[in-house]
């Protein structure tokens, strides 16, 4: 890929647009530009929910292949309506889902939902294992989005088309049980 | 932020910063994965038929209209000047004779009007010596 997307300061929305109407050279210089700015985020992502790391790098290829997806050759395609990431963050999640899934981790079930997640993540980092291991998955997704990923309450919603009510939920009980983990107590003494 | 947001927002930067130090993945993102997504890109947008001119129409337009005078141009042949009088050697042969009808009939057309004057020339040649000489 060329080295100009490093240097490439149009926004997301700008890049989308050209993805929508451009030529196919410019088109395909703007994907790429997407794709380097955010791959990180998408593997980030991946890796909350996926045990290994061939299984992330999957679920990149997946997600970014979603989204090339979204751009016709010809009519409409995307409109970005919020954050980037707003957008990948669900393909991302869903898409480890499946290859979990796939990878017979988990016991089949046919009434098995994307929703439906281990009571503990496969595999977290150590370090986010011994800080968020006890809590739920919902509540640790909500911590996550909110204090890694810096996303508004009203954005973790969108994302996850919860309410902002569910939101607010989850991230003060999380809040509380990390207050009152033995883990993490001592971040919230000093 | 928001008051609603700050009240919820209450994890301690040190932990903030743990769980963001601890969320970056290694360098797992090969040169070669990067050419795939570029590979599928460049083949998913080159079914996109789009040329320079289709992204200026107005060019576009101007460019059509030209090749498109210059066309007509060449369809009407050369055309003969109607102030040359009537008989004339139109064709350039060094003398003015039937042939020269011919090529007036084919370059005037098959008018009414145009018609009677090239029985007009027609009558003159040949009413005229053998050899017309151009004047």
């Amino acid at each position: 890929m060329a080295k100009t997307e490093i240097s490439d300061r149009r926004s997301d929305a700008d890049l989308v647009d050209v993805c929508n109407h451009g030529d196919a050279r410019e088109a395909t210089r703007a994907f790429e530009t997407l794709y380097n700015r955010h791959k990180n985020y998408v593997i980030r992502v991946a890796l909350r929910f996926v045990s290994d790391h061939d299984s992330a790098l999957d679920v990149l290829q997946e997600t970014f292949s979603y989204l090339l997806r979204k751009f016709p050759p010809s009519g409409k395609g995307l409109t970005l309506t919020a954050r980037f990431t707003s957008l990948l963050y669900p393909v991302a999640k869903n898409s480890a889902i499946t290859s979990m899934r796939k990878s017979r981790r988990f016991p089949r079930s046919d009434n098995l939902q994307v929703d439906d997640l281990p009571a503990k993540p496969p595999v977290l980092d150590s370090d986010i294992a011994a800080l968020l291991g006890e809590l739920s998955d919902e509540r640790r997704e909500v911590l996550m989005l909110r204090f890694v990923d810096d996303l508004s309450l009203q954005e973790i919603a969108d994302t996850l088309q919860i309410p902002l009510g569910t939101v607010k939920s989850r991230l003060h009980l999380g809040v509380r049980q990390l207050r009152d983990s033995p883990e993490t107590k001592i971040f919230f003494d000093s | 932020m928001t008051r609603d947001e700050q009240e919820y927002d209450d994890l301690p930067q040190d932990l903030i910063d743990q769980l963001k130090s601890a969320d970056q993945p290694v360098s797992m993102i090969t040169s070669r994965v990067d050419r795939e997504i570029s590979q599928l890109a460049e083949a998913h947008f080159s079914r996109r038929r789009q040329t320079v001119w289709s992204r200026h129409p107005a060019w576009a337009a101007v460019a059509a209209t030209a090749l498109l005078a210059l066309l007509l141009v060449q369809l009407r042949g050369p055309q003969v000047d109607e102030h040359v009088p009537i008989y004339a050697d139109l064709d350039n042969s060094g003398r003015i004779d039937i042939a020269d009808v011919l090529y007036l009939a084919r370059t005037r057309g098959a008018e009414q009007q145009q018609r009677a004057e090239i029985d007009a020339f027609a009558m003159r040649v040949v009413s005229l010596a053998p050899t017309g000489e151009t004047s």
